[in-house]
């Protein structure tokens, strides 16, 4: 047999076939989903960061709190917050609730978190065994916990102490439902992230690894994690952090109570253009409302409707004041010729709570 | 559907074809563990453009494609499918791969010269179907291959003690 033949017979081995996933799809998608929340992320950090830049002039020229108005066929958008290209699905299981947690906020550091977690077994399926590891906030402001955690544990066997190797990412127990990625807790409330242990590997044979005084690293700080212990055949998975949905969440906050909607756009638009027009936040209150966590909006002309979030870079609208917020929409090549209501409508979740609208004319 | 869903028939695909992709990734690999990452990763990277992927002809190209370029590339992604420590001991397989003392060869090539070898071998793919997929020339592949072949021919040849031996 010359080489060739050789490599040919060595490559096609049915022995080099690996074990098909029992869960292929769910691993899969969970990626997906991890990969997309990573992509918006970090287009709003990229978005949210010129708009920083390009709004600090005009902030810094009160800009910002000019009174609404416009003139037909002007270009309306002109110190106004940028418009942020980020789409929110209110559909999805990330979105909030009425009057809930918001989606994102701060980052989490060290200080926010309890010092230890808590962290007991919680559900076994398929050979799996799901930890749920938790972390209080005890800060007085929300924040997020995003992505996942290293673990630090004494090997039992061997009384070794060191961080473990583990798989990341897709668990057995991800995604479904019940679960918000990243984690945005309001004070008092608990983050969870899932340590799941398994015993499906290499057919349960063999010892076992059993760990000991485990505790999370977050932010540089280690958190133990008492009276948790883990045995795996398997390599340990991590999970990201999440919320559960229907926990119990603080007593909605009225906080948009004091704010109205202006909304100004060119008096016509054409078929397939776009339509760029202002929104302008007035607060008629006698305190800021801030704008963290940020909140989205939903617009509409004729049936052409996306939900978006707003791009919160001015951080509040200030007492008595207005913030102007540049829009943006694709006219449908299809919208019916002459006047059309173009409504928008702002809140913290898929409720909206702060509506407006004008009049479009759609010319051909 | 969600925004952020592939189509049902993204679902039908990996469900279908993922056992043929980890193979084709370990031969390529020669790594079980990063030929699980290789897949998943492509996967991944394929579900989030599936609607335009399959409407080319060859869906299972693109991913491979993936797959051999990520490899290549050495691209992995580290924080995700790392294994434990020291891990327990992996029964032996039931059965020996056939030709073994090949396999461990091909660990030793570099990894361009190896995806040479495995989508000539494998893949049965001409030169010039290799030098597209991987984004090179054929001169590159011609070279690769011809000096993975000698390698492996020069490792798998007889020692000379051996035909000394063999002649007396």
């Amino acid at each position: 047999m010359n080489l060739e033949e050789r490599l040919r017979d060595a490559l096609t081995d049915d022995h080099l076939a690996l074990p098909p996933w029992p869960d292929a799809t769910v691993r899969v998608r969970a990626g997906i989903r991890r990969r997309r929340r990573r992509t918006a992320t970090v287009a709003a950090s990229v978005v949210a960061v010129a708009a920083i830049v390009s709004t600090a002039p005009v902030l810094l020229r009160g800009g910002g709190t000019a009174p609404p108005g416009g003139q037909p066929g002007a270009t309306p958008t002109l110190s106004a917050v940028p418009w942020l290209d980020e789409p929110v699905d209110p559909a999805a299981p990330t979105s909030t609730p009425s009057g809930a947690r918001a989606e994102s906020a701060r980052p989490c550091t060290a200080a926010d978190l309890s010092r230890t977690a808590k962290g007991e077994p919680a559900n076994a399926a398929g050979g799996h065994v799901q930890n749920v590891v938790r972390l209080t906030n005890v800060s007085s402001s929300t924040c997020s916990l995003v992505g996942f955690v290293d673990l630090i544990a004494t090997d039992v066997g061997t009384g070794t102490r060191a961080t473990l190797r583990t798989g990341y990412g897709s668990t057995f127990f991800d995604g479904g439902p019940g679960k918000r990625y990243p984690a945005t807790i309001a004070p008092g409330e608990d983050a969870r992230i899932d340590i799941v242990t398994g015993n499906g590997c290499y057919g349960g044979l063999g010892e076992p690894h059993r760990y000991r005084d485990v505790a999370l690293v977050v932010a540089g700080r280690q958190y133990p994690v008492p009276g948790l212990t883990l045995q795996t055949w398997c390599p340990l998975q991590v999970g990201a952090w999440y919320t559960l949905v229907d926990e119990p969440t603080a007593a909605p906050s009225p906080r948009f109570a004091t704010l109205s909607v202006d909304v100004v756009a060119p008096a016509s638009v054409a078929r397939g253009a776009t339509l760029d027009y202002v929104v302008t936040l007035v607060n008629s209150g006698p305190v800021a409302v801030p704008l963290d966590p940020c909140p989205v909006y939903q617009q509409e002309l004729w049936r052409n409707t996306g939900t978006y979030r707003l791009n919160c870079s001015p951080g509040e609208i200030p007492a008595g004041g207005s913030v102007r917020f540049a829009m943006r929409l694709a006219v449908a090549s299809g919208t019916p010729l002459g006047p059309t209501p173009l409504r928008w409508d702002m809140g913290a979740t898929a409720d909206f709570t702060v509506p407006g609208s004008t009049t479009v004319t759609v010319t051909g | 559907m969600r925004l952020w869903d592939a189509p049902a028939s993204f679902d039908e695909y990996v469900r279908d074809r993922h056992a043929d992709l980890l193979r084709f990734a370990h031969v390529l690999s020669g790594d079980r563990y990063l030929a699980e990452d290789l897949v998943q990763d492509a996967l991944e990277r394929a579900g989030m453009h599936w609607r335009r992927i399959r409407r080319h002809d060859d869906p299972e190209g693109y991913l491979r494609r993936i797959i051999v370029n990520q490899h290549v590339n050495g691209v992995r992604r580290r924080r995700r499918e790392r294994l434990v420590a020291s891990p327990p001991e992996q029964p032996t397989p039931v059965g020996e791969r056939r030709d073994d003392a090949v396999w461990q060869l091909l660990a030793t090539l570099p990894r361009k010269q190896r995806a040479v070898v495995v989508l000539r071998y494998y893949e049965d793919l001409s030169e010039a179907q290799i030098a597209d997929l991987l984004g090179c020339s054929v001169g590159t592949v011609k070279s690769n291959g011809s000096r993975a072949m000698a390698k492996l021919r020069a490792a798998l040849a007889p020692s000379p003690s051996a035909v000394d031996g063999g002649t007396r």
